[in-house]
Formats: C-alpha cells, structure tokens, sequence
C-alpha cells in the first residue's frame, strides 16, 4: 500500500469519528465479558498501569458512544501499542482488554512515543502527520489494513477527546 | 465547683465537653501515634477567653493541648500527659483583616486554607495566600506555626517565613505581640529590626502559648502563569534537574511526586503499584511572569533544561498542562490552582503518617534513593512527595504511608518510618512536625547545649509545665 493511499484511509476513518460529539466523563468501568451484560456493555477494566490506565480513561469516553460501542463490540483483533515506556496489549474481543507487555501473536504493533501521544492530544501534530514523519510507526498495517484503520480511528478520536 | 463547670463559665456550657464520643475522637488522629484520652474539650471564641483558660489551668496545675484541627500527621495534638484538656480554636475563625497595600492578612486560628481562598477571590482578586495539599479545612496559624511548606515554599521558604508577628496568651496567661505591631493595630508589616520573637512560638508544638492572632503575607497574583507536568526517571536525575530549574528562578512552585501518587490523582484506585518502565516522578511545575514575555522566556528556558536532561535521559518529558487537562479534564487544573482540594487520595484509608524532613540540598537525591528502597521492602505504596525550598536554599522530602490501621500495619508502619527517620538522621536531615519518639531520636544526636536551650526557654516561659507538656519529647 503506497502511503498516499494509506493517508486516504486514515483520513477518512479519522474524519468519521470527528464528526461525533461524544460525552466526556471519566469514568471507567469493568468489562462484564461472557455475560448478558457484557453484550450491552463494552467498557473496559482498570489496568494498574499507567499507560493502560489512561488510554483505557479515554477510550471509555468514546465507547459511551451506542453507535461505536456496538461497532467495537465486533471487533477481534490485538494491537500492541509500544510506547518508550513500555508496551501495552489491547485485546479487542466482544470488547477491549488491556494488559502490559506485547502480546506475541499481534495483529498490530503500533509504535510511538508518550511525547508523540502529548503531541497528538495537544493537537500539535496529527496521527497521519506523526505516521508520515516516523513518529508512529505500525507493524502488520499491510496484512492487516482494516485493523490498522480501525484502531488509528480510535485512537485519534480518543486522544482528540 | 468542677473543673468542668469552672469551665463553662469562661466558654458557657455548649462549648465544654467531657462526652465519650468527643473525648474518643480528640484521644488520637489518623497516624499511629498511640491515643490518650482527655478530660475535657473546650472551645473559646475570642483570645479573653483563651486568656482566662489559661489562668485557670495554672491555677488548677491542669495540661492544656492547644488544637486547630488535628490534621498534622504527626499525632501533635494527642495529649501525652493523663487529664489534659484540649483548647479547640476553630470558633476563633475571623480574618480580621487584609491590608492591600502591606500585603499581608491577619487571622484568628480556626481560620483555614479554604476560607482564606474563598475570601480572598472574593474580596481581594489581586492577592493570593500559598496553600499546602492538606484538606482546605485545617489552619493556617497552625501551619506557620509547625514552619510547613505551601505553594509558594520553592520560592519563599517555609510557612514560619510567611509570618509578620503574631499575638499569644503566654503559658502564665499574659497577652503579648510580637513583631511590628507592638506599636498598634493596622501595623503588622514585619518582624524587623526587633530581637525575633516569633521564633518562640513556631516549631514548638504549642508548648510556648496559645498564639490568637497572626499576620501573614499574601502575594500579588501574577496576571501570566502557566503549569506543566515534568515526568523523570531515577532519584538523582530528578533532584539534579529540578535543582538546575529552581536555581535559575524559573518555578514559583515546583512539588514532585513519586509517580503512584500522580496515578492517584489520575484516578488510579489502591493500592497503587510502581510499575516497571513508568516514570519515577511527576513534578507540577508553575512559572508566571509579570507579562507574557517574560513567560514565555521560562518557558523557553525550562524546555531547554528539560531537553538538555535528555542526553542522559530520553524519556523526560515535560508537558504543558493543557495536555494534561484535555486527558483528564479541566479539573486537574485544581491539583495545581488549589493543591489542598486535590489530594484526597491520602485519606483513602483510615491511617495515614509520614517521615518528613527538611533536608541539605546535596543529600536530597540520596534520601530519595535510600528511602524508597526502604518503603518498598515494607510493601508500602511508594508516595514520596519533595519540594525544592527557598530558591534551592534547602529541600523537603517526605515518605506518605497510607494504611488500614490494624495492629500489623500499625506495627510495621512503625518500624518503617523508624528506619525512614534513621536514614534521615544520618543524612543530617531534621524531621517536621515531630512525634515524641521521632523528636526524641533526634534530641539524641543534636547539639546537648541546643536541647538544654529549649529546655530552659520552655521552662521559663511554661514554670507550671501546663501547655502540651511531654510535646516535643521534652
Ligand atoms: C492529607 C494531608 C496533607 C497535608 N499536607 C501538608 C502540606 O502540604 N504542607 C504542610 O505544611 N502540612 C501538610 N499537612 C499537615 C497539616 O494539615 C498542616 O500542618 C496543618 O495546617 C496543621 O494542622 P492543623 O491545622 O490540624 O493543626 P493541629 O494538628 O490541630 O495542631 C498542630 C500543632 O500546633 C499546635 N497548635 C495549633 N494551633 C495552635 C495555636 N493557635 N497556638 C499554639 N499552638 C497551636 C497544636 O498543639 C499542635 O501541636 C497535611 C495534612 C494532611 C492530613
């Protein structure tokens, strides 16, 4: 995939969660997997981390969402995000679960910097951007464009708030 | 008559207890200081009062506990003596008054941190008092008096510098000022050029008189401020980098965190663990600057400092405190505006205690790096809290240990903060808001001739040893 045509899927994906005006409250709370409420509720648990802890705050916020929430629900895939400080693994599986360290058998490994991170919620940089200059830097994007797509979407509207 | 009913006739009979409940709850505080229970609790309400209970108490030979709100966390206002009554002061809680132009408010003791802030936004926008992270509820008379630290310690020192004179009914029952206000009322600019009295009342522990009146300084706000978040890694190479930053003037307020409490403050439920990879510290750092010029100068300094510490460090990061509120939200602007709303996280538990110190600015790094590793062999959260004092003059750290007080915890708390005041000792560190064993460690590697000193001076002001006696292991 040349990045031209990368540049196009992030924007559009990037685009579509700019769009939606979602609530922002810090709340996080546990992920209730297997059961009925589980299918109603895709809220993550508390990592002890601080990384997990944080990220796992703000894409809380977005799963407030009905419409997102219900689309994440589907999603099944792992991405690690590895971090200067260290990495960290979502697990996206009837909803999304956080753990340290990077889960060996990643769909996707997202690198990047806390600074990056910063940059990005400071809107001082854009995802796209950070990608283009090798700020962010992501490992099974080819084999794995829609998981890519999916989690630069959701990382962007997380940081962005 | 009882001494109960003798009472009331000074403070009238809803203001004198000698109830179960009250006396349980007056009998200790949060540390693990063991309790002792009081006779009676009494609460004047003006310093004729405080005047006639003192001469009572000399009269009856009766040990008198001066209390604000008994939030020191060093057990100062658990009596160490049987039968001694407790002088709340929370009812003398008036400002009396704010002089703009001198720049300094004078308060009665029950006054706290939450009223001055309240009273000042709405009174007196352009002046600011400096605010410590206790509770807004506990006093600012008693943390001058204990010389604590506030927000404006990086820069001007501890709380005791904060103090143009004072007024205090003496162990003997006279009333005295000292300071500038000797010459009357509307006068309380400073302390000099007078022999310093002040000094007799503060780091006593109320062992000196009950002090009714104090002025202290507030500061012009400055119209430009902007706060950061600095994240750094090891003890050495956050003392060295936060040393450089005060050194060259560029933070009114520079408070580092061990990195579990900026956890807390984000949320993070305990027990709060370290992980591998965080960052030690997270340091709150303010600068202003009297216009956006000058603001931006120490901003663009404190970034090179920051950038030149990632040669050895590359992880540092310094981040602009808008970040910081768009992650959490626009409340974390408190944790920086109103330090004492924010950290809530220490009463998690019903115990709480800590080894303070101010400590010589070379083995700041070293307290830090040996301390930690004895808070981790307890299994105890790691929540040091240090502050850079007085422009790098001298610094404060301090081990916080939170707990569930049952009697294992209570046990090992102990041995820790003994190991913790051991380390300090060694180190030259002198411990604040002292416990009687913690003072008493202390009194045994002093100067003998400093101890004797004290001794001498308590004596003389206190001949009937009534006020708080046994404080301060004396
Ligand atoms: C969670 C927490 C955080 C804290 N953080 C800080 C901090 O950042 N900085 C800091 O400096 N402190 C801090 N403290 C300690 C404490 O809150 C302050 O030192 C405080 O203002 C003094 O406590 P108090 O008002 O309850 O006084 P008390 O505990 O009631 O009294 C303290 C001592 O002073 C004596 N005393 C009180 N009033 C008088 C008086 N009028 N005349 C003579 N003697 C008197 C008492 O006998 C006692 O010995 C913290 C406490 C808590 C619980």
């Amino acid at each position: 995939m040349t990045e031209a045509r990368m540049f196009v899927i992030l924007s559009n994906f990037t685009n579509d969660y700019k769009m939606r005006n979602f609530k922002s409250q810090n709340v996080v709370r546990g992920l209730a997997s297997g059961t009925a409420e589980a299918e109603a509720n895709l809220m993550l648990d508390e990592p002890k981390d601080f990384i997990g802890f944080l990220m796992a705050q703000l894409i809380n916020r977005q799963l407030e969402d009905p419409n997102l929430e219900s689309r994440v629900k589907d999603w099944k895939m792992t991405v690690v995000l590895a971090t200067d400080y260290y990495p960290v693994t979502l697990t996206f599986d009837r909803g999304v679960r956080f753990s340290m360290g990077a889960a060996s058998d990643a769909t996707l490994i997202v690198e990047m910097s806390f600074g990056t991170i910063i940059r990005l919620v400071m809107e001082e940089t854009s995802t796209i951007k950070a990608f283009l200059k090798g700020e962010i830097k992501a490992r099974g994007m080819f084999r794995h464009p829609v998981a890519m797509k999916r989690f630069y979407g959701l990382l962007n509207a997380a940081l962005k708030g | 008559m009882s001494l109960k009913e003798k009472f009331e006739r000074i403070v009238g009979a809803d203001h004198v207890s000698d109830g179960a409940a009250e006396r349980y709850v007056y009998s200790r505080d949060m540390t693990e200081n063991p309790p002792r229970t009081p006779q009676l609790i009494v609460m004047p309400s003006t310093t004729e009062e405080v005047q006639q209970i003192v001469r009572l108490a000399n009269e009856e030979r009766v040990p008198l506990v001066p209390f604000a709100t008994g939030q020191s966390v060093g057990g100062l206002t658990i009596p160490q003596v049987n039968d001694a009554v407790i002088v709340d002061l929370k009812r003398m809680n008036k400002i009396l008054d704010v002089d703009e132009e001198g720049m300094y408010m004078v308060v009665e003791p029950g006054v706290t941190f939450g009223h001055v802030r309240k009273y000042l936004d709405e009174n007196h926008p352009g002046l600011r008092y400096t605010y410590a992270i206790s509770s807004p509820f506990t006093s600012v008379i008693a943390n001058a008096l204990l010389q604590g630290l506030c927000d404006l310690s990086t820069r001007y020192g501890a709380m005791a510098e904060f103090i143009n004179g004072l007024e205090a009914v003496l162990p003997t029952g006279e009333i005295v000022r000292v300071g500038s206000a000797i010459l009357g009322d509307d006068n309380w600019f400073g302390r000099y050029p007078l022999p310093d009295l002040v000094g007799l009342f503060t780091g006593w522990q109320g062992m000196t008189g009950i002090v009714t009146k104090m002025a202290l300084q507030l500061w012009p706000k400055k119209p430009f401020t902007r706060h950061f978040a600095l994240f750094t890694f090891g003890d050495f190479m956050t003392t060295d980098l936060l040393k450089q930053i005060v050194r060259a003037d560029l933070a009114d307020d520079a408070g580092a965190l061990s990195f579990s409490v900026v956890k807390g403050l984000i949320g993070m439920p305990a027990p709060i663990e370290a992980i591998e990879g965080e960052p030690d510290y997270g340091t709150f750092l303010t600068l202003s600057g009297v216009t956006s010029l000058v603001l931006d100068e120490k901003v663009r300094l404190l970034e090179r400092m920051v950038n030149s510490s990632k040669v050895k460090e590359p992880k540092n990061l310094l981040i602009p405190f808008e970040a910081v509120a768009r992650l959490m939200s626009e409340e974390a602007y408190g944790w920086v505006d109103f330090p004492s709303d924010s950290f809530k996280q220490l009463t998690e538990y019903d115990g709480l205690t800590w080894m303070g110190t101010y400590i010589h600015t070379k083995n700041w790094g070293e307290a830090l790096f040996k301390g930690r590793k004895i808070v981790e062999k307890y299994g105890y959260e790691l929540m040091a809290f240090l502050k850079p004092m007085k422009g790098m003059h001298f610094c404060e750290f301090k081990f916080i240990i939170r707990f569930e007080r049952d009697d294992e915890n209570l046990k090992r708390v102990r041995q820790c903060n003994n190991e913790l005041l051991d380390l300090a000792l060694d180190l030259k560190a002198i411990p604040y808001k002292t416990p009687v064993w913690s003072a008493k460690k202390l009194h045994e590697r002093a100067d003998p001739n400093f101890i004797e000193l004290v001794r001498r001076i308590r004596d003389l002001l206190d001949p009937h040893g009534i006020m708080n006696p046994g404080r301060w292991g004396l």
